[in-house]
């Protein structure tokens, strides 16, 4: 099944109503996670890493002048998705993006992915073994953004 | 001494760039890390694939190089679209 396909400048999203839910579930979780903006949560520090890791004032001064307005546009970027997929025509069966909010989709994919990869362990290696069954379900949900990602990525790309 | 002026000149502008250098996560898709590439710094496919690989199977990519402020520039939009990026001297 397809989950986007291009029509003209645009791309549409046909995901079903279900999987239009969980996206604009986890955006607007990690927009409150980003709202928060507790630095010394792993996931808030991956999505605002360090640009001098080895010059503790270079990168003190870097923050004090990009963190606001790189969380500002994190966030702004997710409720944006929550209006884009989360529209109050739940039975819609697609959804047009264009140029820009394609973008923003691809843009907040990534970081809903760094947020669940921080929480899950993520490693070059993948995840560590669980039997734990929630944690389960959420690495299918890790693995389902991706191939959503994907998707979008080759019909922008084509 | 009128020697020293040359020199305190060239201490106070000295001109070594400073780089854009983006690391390899487990997370970034490396379709997506070649659209970045392509799309922001407006490289070609193939340059953004060579890039792409380079930080996938190295660790670490070097994508731009110039001026700090443009650096700092370069590396916040790496992380706005959630790429782990750091400024660097070119010499390090």
């Amino acid at each position: 099944m397809t989950l986007f396909h291009r029509d003209g400048e645009h791309v549409v999203a046909t995901l079903a109503p279900h999987e239009r839910g969980l996206v604009v579930d986890l955006a607007g979780q990690v927009a409150g996670l980003l709202e928060r903006g507790d630095r010394s949560d792993g996931a808030v520090a991956r999505l605002l890493p360090s640009a001098y890791p080895d010059d503790a004032e270079a990168d003190e001064e870097f923050r004090r002048w990009t963190s606001d307005d790189l969380t500002a546009h994190k966030v702004d970027g997710a409720r944006t998705v929550v209006r884009l997929l989360g529209g109050d025509d739940e039975g819609a069966s697609s959804v047009v993006l264009d140029d820009e909010a394609q973008q923003t989709l691809l843009r907040t994919l990534a970081d809903l992915r760094l947020v669940l990869g921080q929480r899950l362990g993520a490693g070059p290696d993948g995840f560590p073994p669980t039997t734990d069954e929630h944690e389960a379900t959420m690495r299918d949900v890790f693995d389902w953004l991706a191939w959503v990602q994907e998707s979008l990525l080759q019909t922008i790309m084509r | 001494m009128t020697a020293e002026l040359p020199d305190t000149r060239l201490r106070a502008a000295p001109d070594v760039p400073w780089t854009t250098v983006v690391w390899d996560d487990p997370v970034n898709l490396m379709t997506y890390v070649t659209h970045v590439f392509e799309r922001y710094f407006g490289f070609s496919r193939a340059t953004a694939e060579t890039l792409m690989r380079r930080v996938h199977e190295q660790g670490r990519a070097t994508v731009a190089t110039g001026p700090r402020e443009e650096m700092e520039r370069h590396v916040e939009a790496m992380h706005e679209h959630g790429l782990h990026a750091t400024v660097q001297k070119a010499d390090e």
